[in-house]
């Protein structure tokens, strides 16, 4: 019987790296660091988690219909495994679970696994209104303020064409 | 001459074990890895950099891509950014930075509001 954590913790950071164009003479493109910025930016924490977190679906790496005792009487339903990305193709809450709707998100990860350039991904963090945008091959973290952002509040949907997702929303 | 920004967001979850005489932070097995996202942002003209000591709700319109940080070392003083309007929801301790693409599409843009708890130190990158 594997011990449980007694503690969880995430370490994220940022890296930003501003770029301008150049053209040599021989018309080949080159980047260099934007020259108003300077150099690149970036930051780093660590969030505190609970150790027991809402459910198996906190990150899109265990399933909720993974493990056998989460199957109930359905367990003939689900004949494969649980790959860890999710298929996003309308508007779609993090959070299925109404036990903890109201718990405030600690820490949120989402990465936006589509390629394509018409697979962008946006976020809302009110339930409503949508005002973040992940591009594809990009991702988002960020903390929560430990009140007002609340696990129902955060939901994602596509732009043009579906995506796929993976993700961390903790408590 | 075009203005284009890289930007990457990375994150190691992390679980504790007890184990006697001590205890150890582990990568979290429920995740099973780290993870990070390297994109390039829809936004194609960069603003100068802005530091500064936080005194009053800093108000940025038009913005497809912002970066902030809260630049002091240690203390309890955060920033809190507000993006459209959906809430000062995301808290930025000693050290730690937002950095993302904003608004509902690929090209549109929305308003970013920096407000704070305490007098923290800045720095933001505004992309448009």
């Amino acid at each position: 019987m594997p011990d449980p954590a007694t503690d969880r913790r995430v370490i994220f950071s940022t890296y930003v790296v501003p770029q301008e164009s150049l053209v040599t003479e021989e018309g080949v493109t080159k980047y260099a660091i934007e020259g108003g910025a300077g150099r690149t930016y970036g930051g780093k924490g660590i969030a505190t988690l609970t150790a027991d977190q809402w459910g198996e679906g906190w990150t899109s790496m265990n399933g909720p219909q993974q493990y056998w005792e989460n199957m109930g009487s359905n367990w003939e339903d689900e004949g494969g495994g649980w790959t860890g990305i999710q298929t996003i193709s309308t508007a779609t809450s993090l959070n299925p679970d109404s036990a903890s709707a109201s718990a405030p998100v600690l820490f949120l990860y989402i990465r936006n696994l589509g390629t394509a350039s018409d697979q962008s991904l946006k976020v809302s963090l009110d339930g409503t209104n949508y005002k973040i945008c992940i591009p594809p091959k990009g991702s988002l973290s960020l903390r929560g303020d430990g009140t007002t952002l609340q696990m129902e509040d955060v939901k994602v949907n596509k732009v043009t064409s579906n995506t796929t997702i993976e993700f961390i929303i903790a408590k | 001459m075009a203005d284009r920004i890289i930007y990457k967001n990375h994150c190691t979850p992390q679980e504790q074990l007890a184990f006697t005489g001590g205890s150890r932070y582990y990568l979290d097995s429920d995740c099973g890895r780290k993870l990070t996202g390297n994109c390039i942002s829809k936004s194609t003209s960069i603003g100068a950099p802005v530091t500064g000591e936080f005194s009053s709700t800093i108000n940025l319109t038009s913005v497809k891509f912002i970066h902030v940080r809260n630049t002091d070392t240690s203390g309890s003083d955060y920033l809190l950014v507000n993006i459209g309007s959906m809430g000062a929801v995301i808290k930025l301790s000693a050290g730690e930075s937002f950095s993302s693409d904003v608004g509902s599409t690929a090209s549109d843009s929305t308003t970013v509001a920096i407000t704070a708890s305490g007098t923290p130190d800045f720095e933001y990158i505004k992309g448009a």
